[in-house]
């Protein structure tokens, strides 16, 4: 069964002489069919947002001397904070995926300037590889590889 | 083109002066193989109950009349087989629309969003006739093409998650439309048109759930307008901030 959309969806700015029935969401929203993509992929920004708070965390005792870059160190081995970074991971992966992989190339205007972007389906491989490279470098930075 | 047997056709019923809200009805129907949903309802119509209420015309997804929810689903009903639903098929008005009875939807608010983005060519100064014609090549014609592609069958309303809970959306074919001239190399009013998508309700209001596309059945794909048109509004923006008397002149 359907839930109520929001009573003045779609409704002319004059109500017309006919009394209507009230508008009413996709019956599939928001856990049925394809709409459960979509509803995961904004569940995924709660991570998002805790990750950037750990972040600013990690900055913070970046420059609050030795005692407090090794409380944070020790935070980060937490099993808990594993088990979020494990779970952050897969909703990081799963919104990069929609977004980048599925909706990025054809949100690219025909023209932006004199400039045309790349073709959509050549977005995907360009992004994929962007990723991997980046991954590795920062992963060489932070096993002492490089710097 | 043989008989498929029967199947039950659950509508939902709306009538303004004796409902106070929407109810189903079921009917029976000897359907054929080649039926399409619309056929049924035309079955219904003509044999058993004629104060079914359903808009139809052209009958090729051309009209953009038919469109309803099946089984869930927003499709043009001439344009969905029956037989590819099981023994029991649910129809139901256009979602994310008021109700004027049984399955005819309110489309004023609908009509007043298209013409909100200002769906025609814009130019600062016509072109004397002796000019001769305003040209653009094929692929200045290819950059819109799909976009007005559009029958405005409203499936697109009826699928969007954000148009049934921000009255002031403006909504995928609305916008798609103006992205469309937008892109018209003979269109000199995308500043105009981007200053209403900026606007409450317009191109940000969107989250990209890209049902609007998966529903279209002419392949508008409306949800890369939009969000194309979200990069031009914040281009058009910039433009405005950077070059003198805001880009204009």
């Amino acid at each position: 069964m359907a839930r109520a959309a929001h009573p003045e969806t779609m409704g002319p700015r004059r109500p017309g002489p006919t009394r209507t029935a009230p508008p009413m969401m996709p019956p599939k929203f928001p856990m049925a069919g394809r709409y459960r993509s979509y509803t995961l992929f904004g569940a995924c920004s709660p991570a998002f947002v805790i990750s950037s708070l750990i972040l600013l965390r990690i900055t913070w005792a970046l420059g609050d001397g030795e005692a407090a870059w090794s409380e944070v160190l020790r935070d980060l081995r937490h099993p808990l904070s594993l088990l979020y970074h494990g779970v952050a991971l897969v909703a990081f992966l799963y919104t990069g995926w929609r977004f980048f992989i599925k909706l990025f190339g054809k949100s690219q205007p025909p023209r932006i300037g004199p400039f045309r972007p790349p073709p959509a389906a050549a977005f995907p491989p360009m992004l994929i590889a962007a990723w991997v490279v980046a991954s590795a470098a920062v992963t060489a930075v932070a096993w002492g590889l490089v710097l | 083109m043989g008989s498929n047997g029967k199947k039950t056709i659950v509508v939902t019923r709306f009538d303004p002066d004796r409902d106070e809200v929407p109810r189903t009805q079921s009917y029976e129907v000897p359907v054929q193989s080649d039926w399409q949903v619309l056929d049924a309802l035309n079955f219904i119509k003509d044999e058993i109950d004629p104060s079914l209420s359903y808009r139809w015309s052209c009958r090729m997804a051309v009209c953009g009349s038919c469109g309803m929810m099946v089984n869930g689903e927003a499709k043009l009903s001439c344009k969905d087989p029956l037989s590819k639903y099981g023994d029991t098929v649910e129809v139901t008005p256009l979602a994310n629309f008021p109700v004027i009875r049984d399955l005819v939807v309110e489309t004023e608010g609908f009509l007043e969003r298209v013409q909100r983005v200002k769906p025609w060519i814009i130019r600062a100064k016509e072109k004397a006739v002796e000019e001769g014609p305003v040209r653009q090549s094929p692929r200045e014609l290819a950059d819109f093409s799909q976009f007005s592609m559009c029958i405005n069958c409203m499936l697109c309303y009826s699928a969007c998650p954000v148009v049934g809970n921000e009255p002031h959306f403006l909504g995928p074919a609305a916008i798609a439309l103006g992205h469309r001239y937008n892109l018209d190399s003979r269109d000199e009013g995308a500043d105009e048109r981007y200053q209403i998508f900026r606007e409450e309700g317009g191109v940000y209001a969107c989250t990209y759930a890209n049902e609007c596309s998966e529903v279209c059945p002419k392949n508008v794909d409306p949800a890369a307008a939009v969000n194309q048109a979200k990069v031009g509004a914040v281009l058009d923006w910039a433009k405005g901030l950077i070059l003198p008397r805001g880009g204009e002149g």
